[in-house]
C-alpha cells in the first residue's frame, strides 16, 4: 500500500487534481484559458519529450503536425460536417499517418541533419498553410466547438477538464511505456545503436513508432486547439512553435517526462508574468533558453531543487 | 530570352548571398561538425549594424563597412566563447544544436531590442545607373557582390593552402584527433572558424541590404536557404557549397519567374528535404568522399 | 563435413588500406575457435563482417550453409549470431539487469501498445523477463551487481555483462572480441571456465578473438592466426604453438 502512494499513478493524480482545483478556485475565465493553453502545450511537449528525452531523436517540425492536426480537424468539421470529436480523432490519425512519409527517410539521418530535415518539413507545412490554407495568411473562423454526446463544451472550465484529462491519460500511458522494457530499449538508443542492432532490434522501426506517436500527440493537441479557439491562422503554426516546445522540454528537464507539463506551465505562464515587457519577448526567451542550456542542462526544476537543498544544508 | 536572362541575373545575385551563407556554414562545420543554425541572424546583424554606422552615425562607407565586418566577427567570437566552448567537451550533438538555436533566438531578440521591427536600407556601394546587358538590367551592387565573392574565394584558397594557420585548420577538419596529437591547438581553430564565419555571414548582409532591405526576423529563412545551398553542393567542400548557393539562387529565381512567386521558398525546402533524405552528401561528391572529408 | 560458419575469400579495404586479403575461415559446430594475431591484423574487421556491421568488398559469409553476406546485422542476430565488443557497447544509464532484459525483449518483443497500457508493473511478461535475466547474470557471476548502473562497473565486469547480454539471445554462435582484456589472472581463469561451460552445456559455438595466449591455449580446440589481413596458420593449439611461422610473426613483432 505504501508503494502505491509513491508511484507515478498517485503523483499524476495529485498533479491532475491540483490543476483542476486551481481552475475551480480561481474561476477567472482568463486564467482558465491560460491553463487550457498550458494543457494543450503540455500535450504537444509530451510528444517531443518522448522523442527527445526517451529516444534521443530531435524534431524541429512539431509545428507541422500541430498545424496539420488543427487545420484538418477544422476543415473536416466545417466543410464536411463530420462530428467534432470524430474530426479531432481523424485528423490526429491522418497527421500521424503522414508522419510516416517524413519519418522513414528522415530517421536514417542523425543529429543536425535530422534537426534540419524536420525543420524543413515544419516550414513547408507553414508555407503551404499560408498559400493554400482556407483564408490564406489571414486565416478562417467559425470553427465549431467540441461537443461530447450532444453536450457542447462552451464553458472554458469544461474544456479545462477535458484538456488536462486527455493530457494526464497520455502522461500515464507514457510513464508506463518508459518503465517497460520497450522504454528501456528506447533509452538504449542513446548509448549504442550498434549494440541494439546486434541484439536483433530494428532501430528504424523502433524510432518510427516513437516518431509517429509523438506526431499523434502534437496533432491531437492542434485539433483540440482549433475547436477551442474556433479561429485559425498560419501565424500560430510557424517554426517558433517548435522552438517553444523545445524550450518547454529542455527547461522542464529532458530526462523525465515530468519536464513536459512543468515546462509547458512555465513557458505558457511566463508571457503573462512578463506582460509589461511584451515587446522584448524574443530577447527574454532567447536569454532564458541560452542560459538554461549552458548552466542547467537537466532543467530548471532540478536546478531549483538542488539550489534549495544547498541553501537548506547551510541552515542546519 | 531577355526575360530568362533577367531571372538568371537576379538568381545569380541571390545565389551569391546564399553562397556566402553556405560558406559560413561550411567553415564551422569543417572544424567542429556543428551546423550553426544562427547563421541567418549574422546576416541580419551585418545589414543592421552597417545601417547604424552609415546612416545613424554618418561614418564614411569604407569605415562603416570594416566596422560592421568586425562586429560580425566579434559576435561570432562571443558566440563561440560564451555558448559553444562551455559545452563543446560534452560533444552531445543534441545539446549543440539546441545551443545554436537558442543563440539565434537570443541574437534575434537583441536585434529587435536595438533596431525594432522596421525594415532598414541604405545606398549601394557605388551610385549610378544600372547596367544593361543583352537587354537585361543588372544593378551595380550586383557587380560588387560578385567581386566580393571572387575575393573571398581567392582568400580562402590562399588561406587554406598557403598559410600555416589555414593548413592547420584544414588538418583539423580532416582529422581532429590526429591534428591535436600533432600539437595543433584545436580549440583555437574552432574559435577562428566562428570568427571567419561571422565575418562572411555579415558580409552577405552588408552587401544584400541595399537591394532587398533587412529586418530583424529575416534570419531563420536565410539560415534555411544557406543550409539548403550547403547541402545541395555538399557540406565539407568550400567550392561545392558555393556552387550550391548559386544553383539554388538561380532555381528559385526561375521558379518565381516562370511558375509562381510563392513557390520559391517551398521549392528551396523541397530541395532541402529531397537532398537530405536521398543524397545527403550533396550533388558533387559521393558519400564516401563526404565521409573521408569529415571522418 | 559441414561447418556452422564459413567465410570464404573475404577482402576488405578502407580507403586504400587493405585490412583483409582473401581470408578463409571455417568454424565447426560446438567448438571454441580462437582467432589470434598481432594488433591491426584485421580480427575485429572480420568479426564486424561476420555479424554484418561491415560489408566486404569481396568474398562470402555462410551461416549453416546459407549465404548471409548481404544480410543486415539485426537479421543475423535473429538467425543466431551474437557478439560482444572490444570497445564496450553497454547501455549506460540503465542497470545491469535492464541491459540483459533488453536483449531478452529483443528476442521476443511484445510490442508498443502492450508496453503503453501495462507498463512494467501490470505486465506478467516483464516479471518473466526479469527472472530470466537474473538467470543469465548468474551464468556470468554478475548476480550481485544486477541493480547497479552499468557505467559504474569496472571494465572487466562490463565485458562479462556483454557476454550475458549476448547469450540471453540463446545464439548458436557467439563472437567474442577480446573478452579478457582488462581482467586480472583470476578473473581470466573464471572467464575461461564460463566460456567452457557455455560451449559444453549450452552447445554454443564460440569464435574467440583474444590476445591472452594462456586462455586461448587452454580452452580452444582450434586456432586461426591472422597476420596483416591474411591467414598465417591454422590448427590445434599445440600445432600453432610449434608452428615456426607463427613464432616468427610473434617474436618478430616483439623484438
Amino acid at each position: 500500500m505504501k508503494k502505491l502512494f509513491h508511484n507515478y499513478y498517485f503523483s499524476t493524480l495529485l498533479f491532475y487534481l491540483t490543476i483542476l482545483l486551481l481552475g475551480f478556485i480561481i474561476k477567472d475565465p482568463y486564467v482558465i484559458t491560460i491553463l487550457i493553453f498550458a494543457g494543450l502545450n503540455a500535450l504537444s511537449a509530451l510528444g517531443l519529450s518522448l522523442l527527445m528525452g526517451l529516444a534521443g531523436q530531435i524534431s524541429l517540425g512539431q509545428n507541422g503536425f500541430y498545424g496539420l492536426g488543427a487545420y484538418l480537424s477544422a476543415i473536416f468539421a466545417l466543410n464536411y460536417q463530420i462530428p467534432v470529436s470524430l474530426a479531432v480523432l481523424l485528423s490526429a490519425l491522418i497527421s500521424s499517418f503522414l508522419a510516416i512519409f517524413l519519418a522513414i527517410p528522415a530517421l536514417r539521418l542523425r543529429g543536425h541533419y535530422l534537426a534540419v530535415a524536420t525543420l524543413g518539413f515544419g516550414e513547408i507545412v507553414y508555407l503551404l498553410l499560408n498559400e493554400w490554407g482556407p483564408g490564406g495568411p489571414s486565416g478562417f473562423g467559425n470553427i465549431p466547438k467540441l461537443s461530447i454526446g450532444g453536450l457542447v463544451l462552451e464553458d472554458p472550465l469544461s474544456y479545462l477538464v477535458l484538456t488536462w484529462t486527455i493530457f494526464c491519460l497520455f502522461f500515464l500511458l507514457l510513464q508506463n511505456l518508459s518503465r517497460s522494457t520497450f522504454g528501456k530499449t528506447l533509452h538504449a538508443l542513446h548509448s549504442s545503436e550498434v549494440a541494439l542492432r546486434t541484439l536483433g532490434i530494428n532501430i528504424l522501426s523502433l524510432k518510427l513508432k516513437i516518431f509517429i506517436f509523438s506526431a499523434f500527440l502534437t496533432a491531437l493537441s492542434g485539433a483540440l486547439y482549433a475547436h477551442f479557439i474556433t479561429f485559425l491562422s498560419p501565424a500560430n503554426f510557424s517554426v517558433f512553435y517548435s522552438v517553444l516546445l523545445l524550450m518547454m522540454v529542455m527547461l522542464g528537464g529532458i530526462h523525465t517526462l515530468w519536464g513536459a507539463p512543468l515546462g509547458a506551465l512555465f513557458i505558457t505562464l511566463l508571457p503573462e508574468v512578463l506582460r509589461p515587457f511584451k515587446e522584448y519577448d524574443v530577447l527574454i526567451y532567447g536569454f532564458i533558453l541560452t542560459i538554461s542550456l549552458i548552466f542547467f542542462r537537466k532543467g530548471i526544476f532540478q536546478a531549483l531543487e538542488k539550489g534549495i537543498k544547498y541553501v537548506l544544508s547551510f541552515r542546519s | 530570352m531577355e526575360l530568362f536572362l533577367q531571372y538568371f541575373f537576379s538568381g545569380l545575385t541571390v545565389g551569391a548571398i546564399y553562397a556566402l551563407i553556405a560558406l559560413s556554414f561550411n567553415i564551422i562545420y569543417n572544424t567542429t561538425s556543428i551546423l550553426n543554425l544562427a547563421q541567418g541572424e549574422f546576416v541580419v546583424l551585418g545589414g543592421l549594424v552597417m545601417w547604424f554606422f552609415l546612416e545613424k552615425l554618418k561614418l564614411p562607407y569604407g569605415t562603416s563597412f570594416l566596422l560592421s565586418l568586425s562586429i560580425g566577427g566579434l559576435v561570432g567570437l562571443a558566440m563561440e566563447r560564451l555558448t559553444i566552448r562551455p559545452v563543446l567537451k560534452t560533444a552531445d550533438p543534441l545539446l549543440l544544436i539546441l545551443i545554436t538555436i537558442a543563440f539565434s533566438i537570443l541574437l534575434r531578440g537583441v536585434l529587435m531590442f536595438l533596431f525594432g521591427k522596421e525594415p532598414y536600407g541604405y545606398p549601394p556601394l557605388s551610385e549610378g545607373e544600372p547596367i544593361v546587358l543583352w537587354g537585361a538590367v543588372l544593378q551595380r551592387q550586383v557587380i560588387w557582390i560578385f567581386i566580393f565573392v571572387i575575393l573571398i574565394m581567392i582568400f580562402l584558397y590562399v588561406f587554406f593552402n598557403q598559410t600555416m594557420f589555414g593548413r592547420a585548420m584544414k588538418a583539423c577538419a580532416i582529422d581532429r584527433v590526429s591534428a591535436k596529437l600533432m600539437g595543433i591547438k584545436t580549440t583555437q581553430m574552432v574559435m577562428v572558424s566562428f570568427i571567419l564565419s561571422g565575418i562572411f555571414a555579415s558580409l552577405a548582409g552588408i552587401l544584400i541590404t541595399p537591394i532587398t532591405f533587412v529586418e530583424y526576423d529575416k534570419g531563420p529563412l536565410l539560415t534555411i536557404k544557406g543550409f539548403t545551398s550547403a547541402i545541395l553542393g555538399g557540406l565539407g567542400s568550400n567550392w561545392g557549397v558555393m556552387a550550391g548557393g548559386f544553383l539554388l539562387g538561380i532555381l528559385e529565381s526561375l521558379t518565381a519567374g516562370y511558375i509562381h512567386s510563392g513557390l520559391k521558398d517551398v521549392l528551396a525546402l523541397l530541395i532541402l528535404l529531397t537532398m537530405l533524405l536521398f543524397k545527403p552528401a550533396g550533388l558533387f561528391q559521393t558519400a564516401e568522399q563526404a565521409r573521408l572529408r569529415k571522418l | 563435413m559441414s561447418f556452422l560458419l564459413e567465410v570464404s575469400h573475404l577482402s576488405k579495404a578502407f580507403g586504400g588500406h587493405e585490412v583483409l586479403k582473401g581470408v578463409n575461415l571455417r568454424i565447426k559446430q560446438g567448438t571454441i575457435h580462437a582467432l589470434i594475431g598481432p594488433n591491426g591484423a584485421g580480427k575485429t574487421t572480420l568479426l564486424n563482417i561476420i555479424n554484418g556491421l561491415e560489408t566486404p568488398n569481396k568474398g562470402r559469409v555462410f551461416f549453416k550453409g546459407k549465404d548471409i553476406t548481404s544480410l543486415a546485422p539485426e537479421k543475423r542476430a535473429k538467425l543466431g549470431i551474437a557478439r560482444t565488443f572490444q570497445l564496450l557497447e553497454v547501455f549506460s544509464g540503465l542497470t545491469v539487469l535492464e541491459n540483459v532484459m533488453i536483449s531478452l525483449y529483443a528476442k521476443n518483443p511484445w510490442g508498443f501498445f502492450k508496453s503503453l497500457f501495462l507498463g512494467d508493473y501490470f505486465n506478467p511478461q516483464e516479471r518473466d523477463l526479469r527472472e530470466k535475466a537474473l538467470f543469465f547474470l548468474k551464468e556470468v557471476n554478475l548476480l550481485p551487481r544486477a541493480h547497479e548502473e552499468v557505467q559504474n562497473l569496472p571494465a572487466g565486469e562490463q565485458k562479462l555483462l556483454e557476454i550475458a547480454r549476448a547469450i540471453a539471445l540463446e545464439p548458436e554462435i557467439l563472437l567474442l572480441d577480446e573478452p579478457a582484456a582488462g581482467l586480472n589472472n583470476r578473473e581470466t581463469r573464471v572467464l575461461g571456465e564460463i566460456l567452457k561451460k557455455l560451449c559444453e552445456n549450452k552447445k554454443i559455438t564460440i569464435l574467440l578473438v583474444e590476445h591472452d595466449m594462456e586462455l586461448v591455449m587452454k580452452i580452444s580446440q582450434h586456432v586461426t592466426v591472422l597476420n596483416f589481413g591474411e591467414v598465417l596458420a591454422e590448427g590445434t593449439p599445440l600445432e600453432i604453438q610449434k608452428n615456426p611461422e607463427v613464432i616468427r610473426a610473434y617474436l618478430g613483432e616483439e623484438t
